[in-house]
Protein backbone atom coordinates (compact mmCIF):
# COMPACT_ATOMS: atom_id res chain seq x y z
CA UNK A 1 0.00 0.00 0.00
CA UNK A 2 1.26 3.47 -0.92
CA UNK A 3 0.99 6.03 1.84
CA UNK A 4 0.47 9.78 1.25
CA UNK A 5 3.41 11.91 0.13
CA UNK A 6 4.15 15.20 1.87
CA UNK A 7 5.73 17.90 -0.25
CA UNK A 8 7.00 21.42 0.16
CA UNK A 9 8.87 23.52 -2.34
CA UNK A 10 10.54 26.86 -2.61
CA UNK A 11 12.24 28.93 -5.19
CA UNK A 12 15.22 31.25 -5.15
CA UNK A 13 16.34 32.92 -8.36
CA UNK A 14 16.38 30.30 -11.10
CA UNK A 15 16.45 27.34 -8.72
CA UNK A 16 13.39 25.47 -7.51
CA UNK A 17 13.85 23.03 -4.65
CA UNK A 18 11.21 20.45 -3.81
CA UNK A 19 11.38 18.30 -0.69
CA UNK A 20 9.17 15.21 -0.64
CA UNK A 21 8.78 12.57 2.03
CA UNK A 22 6.86 9.34 2.25
CA UNK A 23 6.59 6.65 4.89
CA UNK A 24 6.93 3.07 3.59
CA UNK A 25 5.86 0.05 5.55
CA UNK A 26 8.29 -2.88 5.59
CA UNK A 27 6.62 -5.89 4.00
CA UNK A 28 6.10 -8.95 6.21
CA UNK A 29 8.20 -7.52 9.01
CA UNK A 30 7.88 -8.65 12.58
CA UNK A 31 7.74 -6.46 14.64
CA UNK A 32 6.02 -4.19 12.09
CA UNK A 33 7.79 -1.00 11.14
CA UNK A 34 8.67 1.29 8.30
CA UNK A 35 11.05 3.88 6.92
CA UNK A 36 10.41 7.51 6.11
CA UNK A 37 12.25 8.45 2.93
CA UNK A 38 13.15 11.95 1.85
CA UNK A 39 13.73 13.04 -1.74
CA UNK A 40 15.10 16.41 -2.77
CA UNK A 41 14.61 17.60 -6.33
CA UNK A 42 16.60 20.52 -7.72
CA UNK A 43 15.42 22.18 -10.91
CA UNK A 44 17.01 25.08 -12.76
CA UNK A 45 15.02 27.25 -15.13
CA UNK A 46 15.76 26.44 -18.74
CA UNK A 47 17.40 23.09 -17.97
CA UNK A 48 15.31 19.97 -18.54
CA UNK A 49 17.51 17.72 -16.41
CA UNK A 50 16.87 17.72 -12.72
CA UNK A 51 18.82 16.41 -9.78
CA UNK A 52 16.98 14.02 -7.50
CA UNK A 53 18.63 12.75 -4.34
CA UNK A 54 17.02 10.43 -1.83
CA UNK A 55 17.92 9.24 1.66
CA UNK A 56 16.19 7.46 4.50
CA UNK A 57 15.06 9.99 7.10
CA UNK A 58 14.32 7.58 9.92
CA UNK A 59 12.98 4.14 10.74
CA UNK A 60 9.79 4.35 12.75
CA UNK A 61 6.62 2.44 13.54
CA UNK A 62 4.72 5.58 14.63
CA UNK A 63 2.06 5.34 11.86
CA UNK A 64 1.27 1.83 13.07
CA UNK A 65 0.61 2.80 16.67
CA UNK A 66 -3.03 3.55 15.96
CA UNK A 67 -6.17 1.90 14.61
CA UNK A 68 -5.52 0.37 11.15
CA UNK A 69 -7.80 2.80 9.29
CA UNK A 70 -5.90 5.74 10.79
CA UNK A 71 -2.50 4.58 9.50
CA UNK A 72 -2.56 6.68 6.27
CA UNK A 73 -3.26 9.84 8.29
CA UNK A 74 -0.46 9.08 10.72
CA UNK A 75 1.86 8.21 7.82
CA UNK A 76 1.09 11.57 6.23
CA UNK A 77 1.80 13.34 9.52
CA UNK A 78 5.13 11.50 9.73
CA UNK A 79 5.99 12.52 6.14
CA UNK A 80 5.07 16.16 6.85
CA UNK A 81 7.25 16.09 9.94
CA UNK A 82 10.19 14.78 7.88
CA UNK A 83 9.80 17.53 5.27
CA UNK A 84 9.62 20.28 7.89
CA UNK A 85 12.58 18.94 9.83
CA UNK A 86 14.66 18.73 6.65
CA UNK A 87 13.77 22.32 5.71
CA UNK A 88 14.67 23.41 9.22
CA UNK A 89 18.08 21.71 8.96
CA UNK A 90 18.66 23.36 5.60
CA UNK A 91 17.76 26.69 7.22
CA UNK A 92 20.23 26.07 10.05
CA UNK A 93 22.98 25.23 7.54
CA UNK A 94 22.27 28.40 5.56
CA UNK A 95 22.35 30.55 8.69
CA UNK A 96 25.73 28.98 9.54
CA UNK A 97 24.39 27.66 12.84
CA UNK A 98 26.56 24.57 12.63
CA UNK A 99 26.44 23.82 16.33
CA UNK A 100 22.63 23.99 16.30
CA UNK A 101 22.49 21.72 13.25
CA UNK A 102 24.96 19.26 14.74
CA UNK A 103 22.99 19.07 17.98
CA UNK A 104 19.69 18.52 16.15
CA UNK A 105 21.26 15.82 13.98
CA UNK A 106 22.67 14.23 17.12
CA UNK A 107 19.23 14.31 18.76
CA UNK A 108 17.75 12.60 15.72
CA UNK A 109 20.45 10.03 14.99
CA UNK A 110 22.23 9.67 18.36
CA UNK A 111 25.72 9.26 16.98
CA UNK A 112 27.72 11.17 19.58
CA UNK A 113 28.97 9.09 22.50
CA UNK A 114 28.66 11.10 25.71
CA UNK A 115 30.49 9.81 28.75
CA UNK A 116 28.19 8.55 31.55
CA UNK A 117 25.16 9.84 29.65
CA UNK A 118 25.02 8.04 26.32
CA UNK A 119 27.29 5.01 26.20
CA UNK A 120 26.91 3.77 22.64
CA UNK A 121 28.04 0.43 21.33
CA UNK A 122 30.30 0.75 18.34
CA UNK A 123 27.59 -0.60 16.01
CA UNK A 124 25.02 1.93 17.30
CA UNK A 125 27.57 4.67 16.80
CA UNK A 126 28.49 3.54 13.29
CA UNK A 127 24.89 3.10 12.16
CA UNK A 128 23.96 6.54 13.58
CA UNK A 129 26.90 8.12 11.78
CA UNK A 130 26.00 6.32 8.54
CA UNK A 131 22.40 7.59 8.74
CA UNK A 132 23.49 11.14 9.49
CA UNK A 133 25.96 10.98 6.59
CA UNK A 134 23.18 10.01 4.17
CA UNK A 135 20.86 12.83 5.18
CA UNK A 136 23.68 15.37 5.32
CA UNK A 137 24.64 14.50 1.75
CA UNK A 138 21.18 15.71 0.67
CA UNK A 139 21.61 18.85 2.76
CA UNK A 140 25.02 19.40 1.19
CA UNK A 141 23.72 19.08 -2.37
CA UNK A 142 20.73 21.39 -1.75
CA UNK A 143 22.92 23.85 0.14
CA UNK A 144 25.61 24.13 -2.55
CA UNK A 145 23.00 24.60 -5.31
CA UNK A 146 21.33 27.32 -3.27
CA UNK A 147 24.69 29.06 -2.86
CA UNK A 148 25.12 28.96 -6.64
CA UNK A 149 21.58 30.28 -7.10
CA UNK A 150 22.30 33.21 -4.75
CA UNK A 151 25.44 34.15 -6.69
CA UNK A 152 23.69 33.70 -10.06
CA UNK A 153 20.82 35.91 -8.90
CA UNK A 154 23.27 38.61 -7.72
CA UNK A 155 25.07 38.57 -11.06
CA UNK A 156 21.89 38.61 -13.14
CA UNK A 157 20.46 41.52 -11.19
CA UNK A 158 23.77 43.38 -10.98
CA UNK A 159 22.88 43.70 -7.33
CA UNK A 160 25.43 45.03 -4.89
CA UNK A 161 24.34 42.50 -2.31
CA UNK A 162 26.45 40.67 0.18
CA UNK A 163 26.02 37.00 -0.73
CA UNK A 164 26.62 35.92 2.88
CA UNK A 165 23.90 38.24 4.17
CA UNK A 166 21.53 36.97 1.48
CA UNK A 167 22.33 33.35 2.39
CA UNK A 168 21.65 33.99 6.07
CA UNK A 169 18.41 35.76 5.21
CA UNK A 170 17.34 32.83 3.04
CA UNK A 171 18.17 30.51 5.96
CA UNK A 172 15.93 32.54 8.26
CA UNK A 173 13.11 32.45 5.70
CA UNK A 174 13.49 28.70 5.45
CA UNK A 175 13.39 28.31 9.24
CA UNK A 176 10.11 30.25 9.27
CA UNK A 177 8.81 28.27 6.24
CA UNK A 178 9.51 25.02 8.09
CA UNK A 179 7.26 26.22 10.92
CA UNK A 180 4.36 27.02 8.58
CA UNK A 181 2.56 23.70 8.51
CA UNK A 182 0.02 24.46 5.78
CA UNK A 183 2.06 26.48 3.30
CA UNK A 184 3.32 24.25 0.48
CA UNK A 185 5.30 26.62 -1.72
CA UNK A 186 7.19 29.85 -1.25
CA UNK A 187 9.13 32.08 -3.61
CA UNK A 188 12.08 33.58 -1.74
CA UNK A 189 13.51 35.47 -4.71
CA UNK A 190 13.87 39.09 -3.57
CA UNK A 191 11.43 41.24 -5.50
CA UNK A 192 13.36 44.45 -5.00
CA UNK A 193 17.06 44.92 -4.78
CA UNK A 194 18.07 47.32 -2.09
CA UNK A 195 21.35 48.21 -0.54
CA UNK A 196 20.49 46.54 2.76
CA UNK A 197 19.89 43.17 1.14
CA UNK B 1 48.32 6.17 -12.25
CA UNK B 2 46.98 3.74 -9.69
CA UNK B 3 48.79 2.10 -6.77
CA UNK B 4 47.36 -0.57 -4.47
CA UNK B 5 48.54 -1.61 -1.03
CA UNK B 6 46.71 -4.73 0.12
CA UNK B 7 46.64 -6.03 3.71
CA UNK B 8 45.45 -9.59 4.03
CA UNK B 9 43.72 -10.83 7.18
CA UNK B 10 42.86 -14.49 7.56
CA UNK B 11 40.45 -15.65 10.21
CA UNK B 12 38.97 -19.13 9.95
CA UNK B 13 36.90 -19.35 6.78
CA UNK B 14 37.24 -15.67 6.01
CA UNK B 15 39.93 -13.94 4.00
CA UNK B 16 39.60 -10.19 4.29
CA UNK B 17 41.71 -7.97 2.06
CA UNK B 18 41.84 -4.34 3.13
CA UNK B 19 43.31 -2.54 0.18
CA UNK B 20 44.39 1.08 0.09
CA UNK B 21 44.06 2.37 -3.48
CA UNK B 22 45.67 5.63 -4.50
CA UNK B 23 44.92 6.97 -7.95
CA UNK B 24 45.12 10.13 -9.94
CA UNK B 25 41.90 11.57 -11.28
CA UNK B 26 41.57 13.02 -14.76
CA UNK B 27 39.68 16.03 -15.97
CA UNK B 28 39.74 17.63 -19.42
CA UNK B 29 42.41 15.21 -20.57
CA UNK B 30 44.88 15.94 -17.78
CA UNK B 31 45.75 14.52 -14.39
CA UNK B 32 44.36 17.13 -12.05
CA UNK B 33 43.59 15.43 -8.78
CA UNK B 34 44.23 12.42 -6.59
CA UNK B 35 42.00 10.14 -4.59
CA UNK B 36 42.69 7.49 -1.98
CA UNK B 37 40.06 4.92 -1.22
CA UNK B 38 39.95 1.85 0.94
CA UNK B 39 38.43 -1.26 -0.56
CA UNK B 40 37.62 -4.25 1.62
CA UNK B 41 37.32 -7.53 -0.27
CA UNK B 42 35.39 -10.15 1.69
CA UNK B 43 35.99 -13.75 0.70
CA UNK B 44 34.39 -16.59 2.60
CA UNK B 45 35.70 -20.07 1.76
CA UNK B 46 33.69 -21.58 -1.10
CA UNK B 47 31.80 -18.36 -1.80
CA UNK B 48 32.17 -15.61 -4.32
CA UNK B 49 34.19 -12.62 -3.17
CA UNK B 50 32.52 -9.22 -2.85
CA UNK B 51 33.76 -5.83 -1.84
CA UNK B 52 32.83 -2.51 -0.29
CA UNK B 53 34.82 0.68 -0.62
CA UNK B 54 34.89 4.27 0.53
CA UNK B 55 36.84 7.37 -0.39
CA UNK B 56 39.20 8.30 2.43
CA UNK B 57 40.84 11.34 0.89
CA UNK B 58 40.83 13.34 -2.30
CA UNK B 59 41.99 16.68 -3.54
CA UNK B 60 44.22 18.44 -5.99
CA UNK B 61 47.26 16.65 -7.31
CA UNK B 62 50.18 16.85 -4.90
CA UNK B 63 53.55 17.95 -6.37
CA UNK B 64 54.93 14.52 -5.45
CA UNK B 65 52.24 12.82 -7.51
CA UNK B 66 53.39 14.62 -10.64
CA UNK B 67 57.08 13.74 -10.19
CA UNK B 68 59.07 10.55 -10.58
CA UNK B 69 58.32 9.87 -6.93
CA UNK B 70 54.65 9.37 -7.85
CA UNK B 71 54.66 5.61 -7.28
CA UNK B 72 56.34 5.83 -3.87
CA UNK B 73 54.05 8.69 -2.86
CA UNK B 74 50.94 6.82 -4.00
CA UNK B 75 52.07 3.67 -2.25
CA UNK B 76 52.69 5.59 1.01
CA UNK B 77 49.25 7.22 0.83
CA UNK B 78 47.49 3.92 0.09
CA UNK B 79 49.39 2.18 2.89
CA UNK B 80 48.65 4.99 5.35
CA UNK B 81 44.90 4.88 4.74
CA UNK B 82 44.71 1.08 4.77
CA UNK B 83 46.48 1.09 8.15
CA UNK B 84 44.22 3.82 9.47
CA UNK B 85 41.20 1.76 8.45
CA UNK B 86 42.63 -1.27 10.29
CA UNK B 87 43.20 0.83 13.42
CA UNK B 88 39.54 1.92 13.31
CA UNK B 89 38.52 -1.68 12.82
CA UNK B 90 40.58 -2.49 15.92
CA UNK B 91 38.67 0.18 17.87
CA UNK B 92 35.40 -1.39 16.68
CA UNK B 93 36.47 -4.69 18.22
CA UNK B 94 37.35 -2.92 21.45
CA UNK B 95 33.80 -1.48 21.37
CA UNK B 96 35.31 1.91 22.15
CA UNK B 97 32.83 4.25 20.47
CA UNK B 98 34.29 7.37 22.13
CA UNK B 99 37.83 6.65 20.92
CA UNK B 100 36.51 5.88 17.44
CA UNK B 101 34.46 9.09 17.39
CA UNK B 102 37.52 11.12 18.44
CA UNK B 103 39.80 9.39 15.95
CA UNK B 104 37.36 9.91 13.06
CA UNK B 105 36.89 13.51 14.15
CA UNK B 106 40.67 14.08 14.23
CA UNK B 107 40.87 12.77 10.69
CA UNK B 108 37.82 14.51 9.23
CA UNK B 109 37.02 17.40 11.63
CA UNK B 110 33.26 16.89 11.38
CA UNK B 111 32.42 17.92 14.96
CA UNK B 112 31.97 21.71 15.09
CA UNK B 113 32.50 21.76 18.86
CA UNK B 114 35.64 23.67 19.91
CA UNK B 115 36.17 24.88 16.33
CA UNK B 116 36.13 28.54 15.45
CA UNK B 117 33.40 29.44 12.98
CA UNK B 118 33.07 26.09 11.22
CA UNK B 119 31.65 26.61 7.73
CA UNK B 120 28.40 24.89 6.77
CA UNK B 121 29.63 23.57 3.41
CA UNK B 122 32.75 22.18 5.03
CA UNK B 123 30.99 20.54 7.98
CA UNK B 124 28.21 19.03 5.84
CA UNK B 125 30.73 17.67 3.35
CA UNK B 126 32.87 16.17 6.11
CA UNK B 127 29.86 14.59 7.84
CA UNK B 128 28.69 13.09 4.54
CA UNK B 129 32.14 11.61 3.90
CA UNK B 130 32.56 10.19 7.39
CA UNK B 131 29.09 8.64 7.09
CA UNK B 132 30.24 6.53 4.12
CA UNK B 133 33.37 5.48 6.02
CA UNK B 134 31.22 4.51 9.04
CA UNK B 135 28.99 2.41 6.80
CA UNK B 136 32.01 0.58 5.30
CA UNK B 137 33.54 0.05 8.74
CA UNK B 138 30.28 -1.40 10.08
CA UNK B 139 30.03 -3.89 7.19
CA UNK B 140 33.65 -5.06 7.49
CA UNK B 141 33.42 -5.22 11.29
CA UNK B 142 30.33 -7.42 11.13
CA UNK B 143 31.96 -9.83 8.66
CA UNK B 144 35.16 -10.16 10.67
CA UNK B 145 33.23 -10.52 13.92
CA UNK B 146 31.17 -13.31 12.37
CA UNK B 147 34.42 -15.03 11.33
CA UNK B 148 35.79 -14.74 14.87
CA UNK B 149 32.57 -16.18 16.31
CA UNK B 150 32.72 -19.12 13.87
CA UNK B 151 36.39 -19.86 14.56
CA UNK B 152 37.93 -22.27 17.07
CA UNK B 153 38.24 -19.38 19.55
CA UNK B 154 34.56 -19.80 20.37
CA UNK B 155 34.79 -23.57 20.91
CA UNK B 156 33.78 -24.33 24.49
CA UNK B 157 37.23 -25.07 25.95
CA UNK B 158 38.93 -22.14 24.26
CA UNK B 159 36.07 -19.79 25.06
CA UNK B 160 36.33 -20.69 28.74
CA UNK B 161 40.06 -20.02 28.64
CA UNK B 162 40.03 -16.72 26.73
CA UNK B 163 36.67 -15.12 27.57
CA UNK B 164 37.88 -13.51 30.83
CA UNK B 165 40.48 -11.57 28.83
CA UNK B 166 37.84 -10.11 26.51
CA UNK B 167 38.07 -11.97 23.22
CA UNK B 168 37.02 -9.11 20.95
CA UNK B 169 39.29 -6.64 22.76
CA UNK B 170 42.26 -8.94 22.09
CA UNK B 171 41.25 -9.23 18.42
CA UNK B 172 41.12 -5.42 18.30
CA UNK B 173 44.59 -5.21 19.79
CA UNK B 174 45.92 -7.71 17.24
CA UNK B 175 44.50 -5.58 14.43
CA UNK B 176 46.04 -2.44 15.91
CA UNK B 177 49.44 -4.11 16.30
CA UNK B 178 49.23 -5.37 12.72
CA UNK B 179 48.38 -1.89 11.47
CA UNK B 180 51.18 -0.28 13.47
CA UNK B 181 53.74 -2.86 12.35
CA UNK B 182 52.86 -2.22 8.71
CA UNK B 183 52.71 -5.90 7.83
CA UNK B 184 51.20 -7.25 4.63
CA UNK B 185 49.47 -10.37 5.89
CA UNK B 186 48.25 -11.70 9.21
CA UNK B 187 46.80 -14.94 10.44
CA UNK B 188 44.49 -13.31 12.95
CA UNK B 189 43.67 -16.55 14.74
CA UNK B 190 47.38 -17.30 15.36
CA UNK B 191 48.07 -13.71 16.38
CA UNK B 192 45.10 -13.90 18.76
CA UNK B 193 46.35 -17.10 20.43
CA UNK B 194 49.85 -15.67 20.79
CA UNK B 195 48.64 -12.43 22.39
CA UNK B 196 46.03 -14.14 24.55
CA UNK B 197 48.55 -16.68 25.88
CA UNK B 198 50.96 -13.83 26.62
CA UNK B 199 48.20 -12.06 28.54
CA UNK B 200 47.35 -15.21 30.47
CA UNK B 201 50.99 -15.55 31.53
CA UNK B 202 51.06 -11.91 32.63
CA UNK B 203 47.95 -12.54 34.71
CA UNK B 204 49.54 -15.51 36.48
CA UNK B 205 52.79 -13.62 37.11
CA UNK B 206 50.74 -10.91 38.82
CA UNK B 207 49.42 -13.53 41.19
CA UNK B 208 45.87 -13.58 39.96
CA UNK B 209 44.81 -17.21 39.63
CA UNK B 210 44.76 -18.52 36.12
CA UNK B 211 41.45 -20.12 35.02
Amino acid sequence: MEFPIAEKGFRFGDLTVTVRAQWHRWPDSEPPGGTTEIAVTLMRDGIDARIVKTAPFRRTDLPLRCLPHETPRYAEAEAKHAVNVFLRWLGLALTDDMWGLFMELDDAYRFRPIEDLRELTVLDFLSGLRDVGRIVELLFVAFTHLLCAIHAWSLQNCAEVDATAMRIRLGEWLLAFAEERDKRFADFTPKEVNADA
Amino acid sequence: MRVKEPKIIRMGKLTLIVEGVWQTTWKDGAERGEETRVRAIVKWAGEKAWSVSCVMDDGVLSPYAGSKLAKEYGSAMADRHARQFLRWLGLCFKDDASALFNSLDSAYLFNPEYRQRPGAVDTCWRLARVGVIASTLAIVFNQLRAAVCESFIFEAANYKRYAPLGIFAIVGECLRNFANAGGKEIDLAAAFVELAEKRLKEVSVDGVPNR
